[in-house]
């Protein structure tokens, strides 16, 4: 029982605002009752003739997607008209009768055919035809077009689509556009209504807002089985802005041909001035055009399943041990934190023993160099040097001075997807395995092995950092944009330097110098690990040699590439700029799995430094 | 009165439960049953025609039926104790929802049991905060102090902040409309709803500028001019329109809209439903539609007059207005004088997240009905 009664005074309260409320809820009734009879009675005769005698229609009018330039403005990215099958389903009459009679004209996949099934249950708008097949042969279209009658709904259109003359060479750069998937096209904002193609890799993902324009749409009458009688209104698409990359095609060519000689490797060359990607191949590489059709299922899961993974693209996310192509930087890093000087000299017998502990930590050389100072630690990449200047060195002080060489974090570079690559520390170990940090473990990673990772695209911006005497530019691939209009301009995008380095304090200029000069050394000097392509060099190189070890050699046991699986060998790599006085290339070459840094990599990177060359003497004249 | 004391008299002396079937408040369950048929009719067509998802809605809707049947069962006693319970477990599920809820259309909604269900913790709330705040005014006389409305604006408050931040703004308005009705009906003072309305102008420019997002904006501009985003938002207002429109006095019949059936129309078979029962059967067919509403809510209106205390009262009151205000709000918006939210018509559109908490509401008010004749 409540404390009060039904009829109390404290009933009527409730019941009074019950009346009020329904009092209100009545004239809202009475709202929807007047603005039914006004859209059904008084405006009838108005939205009859929009829903049925004349259907105004709204049709997206799709944006041209903007063109990519190299940096001598050839095409790159194109858009070309292709004759493409298409379905209208609100067109068809009998669903069955395509399904019969179409593959008797054509010639349709799988994949091609279930559209048809299915062509009641993908979403789309009214009217919008679903794509079947692109490219149509002339005599394929001859005989779509003498069937017409036999087939109401099928229609051949011309549309652009996307096509990249270079095809494989620029693969990994520009990525590829493809089919919209049912969720993306959902996801589409109303200015993007009608395209049927998005960038799913590369820059033709990264950049997806810059190229792919905004939708203009039209206002079409159409009779009541949808035919359009005329249009009434247009608002015109905005294209994309085409844009200009940094690559300069021809060395990209010439880039990806000289790797291609080799199974698995990849290549960056930077400009160190400004950042600007002269050319990136990674190998092998696969055709993008063929996505830009639809590609079939079969073929996408041979490159997917392909053992040397063609879709990956090394240079960015391939993440190697650096090896030797670190050690110009960890002496700079030791040279700063005052652990070694230029003077500093060891006597290396071929291995290095931290005091109580049995471990060899190894040389390259078995029977060592002797007596090693830096220069010639780096001239003849000697281990035992940096494994005797890193155990004086605090991991997580050299792990800061070559974050500053861009190790352990992404560059930052215009594409989707970058690896970041890693430079240990202490609390990195604590907070991965829930271990300290040992001793020997910074020895090992001074000499780029262990846990020290890098794409090849770091380790072209360190060298252009070193080259560019600290001084960094992040690197990227697109360097202007324009609207795509008549006469409009490139508009550049600007990307600050920065120097992270205190270059100004005493010594520290001319440290890098003698890196320098060392790292030319590497080349020139008859011990050099890169001797081997100072032959007829008409101009100058520092560089750098790398070997890194893919899986660790027991104690006792020696190297030996023939008894090792392919995958197990050893990664070539070479780091390096040209010309020395005035850099104006930056080079990373990693072979995986080719062998030594001096006899494979390092001939590598001569052809492409020579490619480079011939071509900037091509355009001074 | 003497008759009324011999029939509560006689009443006591019967000392047991009432029958099942004399719970049962036959003037709500006879219309709520012709719309649940008129609704699947009409879906027959909305859904062009496939049979498969309208006997899916079908064992929804009987699915209700048995929701109603067992909520009439529990005595209105545990409710009374254990509302706070339920308002406590709908606001932790909404904070879950916040933290761990599944996207859909980059909306927080769902909470999902795997293997078991899923459903929207906002829908426990739309009976938690009625239930809750006419449990909390029946321990008073009312009108209740200051202290004790500002507290049930709060009860209603919170859930709906949390709501609309996943987001679902037009739940959360929904929700938060509630309370305020059950607070109108505990006998808000009518100086603090007009002083309430002033402030809402204000505090509508503050949610447009700062906690609005661009797609709920979008709605609202499109609401004043449909052409400015025709590909958009602004689609489905014309098209909506043009349906109800062509609709005319009779209707172009069943099966036979051309706007519906050549899918012009977007939502045809959920949110939008209202256009193709314009289309189909005219402003006679949507007459009748808000006839049966009419009459439901009139019963529930009747059922809170009649409650035999505070809590029924507003319970059943509140019930019923939410009830209404979601006609009002569906209708509103497919006729283009609300901006589109994503409100379903009550027991016609096809969808069977709110179909659990409807069929809850109205076991309630039955069970109010009951109370009051024992």
């Amino acid at each position: 029982m409540s404390q009060f009664e039904p009829n109390s005074e404290a009933a009527q309260l409730p019941r009074n605002r019950i009346i009020a409320l329904a009092i209100a809820a009545t004239l809202m009734l009475g709202i929807l009752i007047w603005r039914m009879y006004f859209l059904q009675v008084i405006e009838h005769e108005k939205h009859l003739a929009v829903a049925n005698q004349n259907r105004i229609d709204v049709r997206p009018l799709k944006p041209k997607r903007g063109l990519i330039f190299d940096r001598n403005d050839i095409l790159v990215a194109d858009n070309q008209p292709s004759f493409n099958l298409n379905l209208v389903p609100e067109k068809v009459e009998s669903q069955d009768q395509i399904k019969t009679l179409l593959p008797q004209y054509i010639k349709l996949t799988e994949d091609q055919i279930k559209i048809i099934d299915k062509m009641k249950s993908i979403p789309r708008r009214p009217f919008e035809p679903l794509n079947i097949k692109d490219r149509l042969t002339s005599e394929e279209i001859a005989s779509i077009v003498v069937n017409q009658h036999k087939l109401p709904g099928i229609q051949v259109e011309a549309e652009l689509r996307r096509f990249y003359p270079y095809s494989n060479v620029m693969a990994h750069i520009l990525g590829f556009v493809g089919h919209l998937t049912e969720s993306e096209k959902r996801a589409l904002s109303s200015d993007k209504q009608g395209i049927t193609h998005v960038g799913k890799k590369g820059l033709e993902l990264s950049y997806e807002s810059m190229l792919s324009g905004k939708s203009g749409h039209e206002f079409i009458e159409t009779n009541a089985r949808g035919r359009m009688i005329r249009t009434l209104q247009t608002e015109h698409a905005t294209a994309g802005n085409d844009l200009k990359l940094t690559i300069d095609v021809q060395l990209q060519n010439a880039m990806f041909n000289i790797l291609s000689e080799h199974k698995r490797a990849a290549a960056v060359a930077i400009n160190p001035q400004n950042g600007e990607i002269l050319a990136m191949s990674s190998v092998p590489s696969y055709d993008p055009n063929s996505f830009v059709y639809g590609i079939s299922q079969k073929e996408y899961n041979q490159l997917l399943h392909n053992k040397l993974r063609p879709l990956f693209n090394r240079a960015v996310q391939g993440q190697y041990p650096p090896g030797s192509t670190i050690k110009p930087m960890i002496g700079l890093a030791a040279l700063n934190l005052g652990t070694t000087t230029w003077d500093y000299k060891i006597w290396d017998p071929g291995y290095f023993q931290i005091e109580n502990q049995p471990q060899r930590y190894r040389d390259w050389k078995r029977w060592g160099h002797g007596k090693v100072d830096l220069e010639r630690a780096i001239i003849e990449s000697c281990d035992t040097y940096f494994y005797d200047v890193s155990h004086k060195t605090n991991i997580d002080a050299l792990a800061s001075q070559m974050t500053n060489f861009n190790f352990g974090h992404p560059t930052g570079i215009d594409l989707n997807g970058e690896s970041k690559g890693l430079f240990p520390t202490s609390q990195w170990k604590k907070a991965r395995f829930e271990k300290p940090w040992y001793p020997g473990e910074t020895l090992i990673a001074s000499i780029g092995q262990g846990y020290v990772l890098a794409t090849p695209l770091q380790l072209a911006q360190a060298t252009a950092i070193l080259a560019n005497y600290g001084k960094s530019t992040t690197p990227h691939l697109v360097s202007q944009f324009k609207e795509h209009k008549e006469g409009s301009d490139w508009i550049k995008i600007e990307y600050p330097s920065q120097s992270l380095f205190d270059m100004d304090a005493p010594g520290v200029k001319a440290n890098w110098s003698k890196m320098i000069n060392a790292m030319q050394k590497v080349v020139t000097s008859t011990h050099g690990t890169a001797k081997k392509i100072n032959n007829d060099l008409n101009y100058t190189i520092a560089g750098k040699t790398g070997t890194s070890q893919v899986v660790a050699i027991a104690q006792n046991k020696r190297y030996d590439a023939d008894a090792l699986l392919e995958e197990h060998r050893d990664h070539a790599l070479f780091v390096g700029f040209a010309p020395v006085e005035n850099p104006t290339i930056a080079l990373a070459v990693i072979v995986e799995n080719g062998g030594g840094g001096g006899s494979v990599a390092a001939p590598v990177a001569r052809q492409i430094f020579d490619a480079y060359m011939a071509l900037s003497i091509k355009v001074n004249n | 009165m003497p008759q009324d004391f011999v029939r509560h008299r006689s009443n006591m002396l019967q000392d047991g439960p009432k029958s099942f079937w004399a719970k049962i408040d036959f003037g709500l369950l006879i219309p709520i049953l012709c719309l649940c048929i008129y609704g699947l009719y009409i879906l027959y067509s909305a859904s062009g025609q496939n049979s498969a998802l309208v006997i899916k809605q079908g064992i929804r809707l009987a699915l209700g039926f048995f929701v109603i049947a067992v909520v009439i069962q529990i005595p209105q006693s545990l409710w009374l104790r254990y509302s706070f319970i339920v308002y406590s477990i709908g606001l932790l599920l909404l904070m879950a929802v916040l933290l761990f809820g599944t996207d859909a259309k980059g909306a927080q909604r769902w909470i999902v049991i795997p293997g078991v269900a899923r459903f929207q913790p906002s829908e426990i709330m739309k009976l938690a905060i009625p239930l809750y705040l006419a449990a909390t005014f029946n321990k008073y006389r009312l009108p209740p102090r200051f202290s004790i409305l500002f507290f049930g604006a709060c009860v209603s408050l919170i859930p709906a902040i949390l709501i609309g931040r996943q987001p679902d703004l037009g739940t959360a308005l929904l929700i938060a409309y509630s309370g305020f009705v059950t607070l109108i009906m505990a006998g808000l003072p009518w100086l603090y709803l007009l002083s309430l309305i002033i402030l809402s102008i204000p505090s509508a420019f503050i949610m447009w500028n700062y906690f609005m997002h661009d797609y709920q904006k979008t709605r609202v501009m499109t609401l004043l001019d449909p052409t400015t985003d025709p590909l958009g938002s602004g689609w489905n207002s014309i098209q909506s329109q043009a349906a109800i429109g062509s609709g005319g006095i009779d209707g172009k019949g069943w099966l036979q809209g051309t706007q519906s059936q050549l899918d012009f129309l977007p939502e045809s078979h959920t949110d939008f439903i209202i256009a193709v029962i314009a289309e189909e059967q005219g402003f006679k067919g949507v007459l009748l539609l808000f006839f049966i509403y009419f009459i439901i809510c009139a019963r529930g209106l009747m059922i809170a007059w009649n409650a035999k205390d505070t809590f029924g009262r507003l319970l059943a009151g509140t019930l019923t207005l939410t009830f209404f205000i979601y006609i009002f709000v569906n209708v509103g918006m497919v006729s283009g004088i609300l901006p589109v939210v994503g409100v379903p018509l009550p027991l016609v559109s096809y969808g069977g997240s709110s179909v659990v908490s409807l069929m809850a509401a109205f076991g309630f008010i039955m069970s109010i009905h009951a109370q009051h004749y024992r």
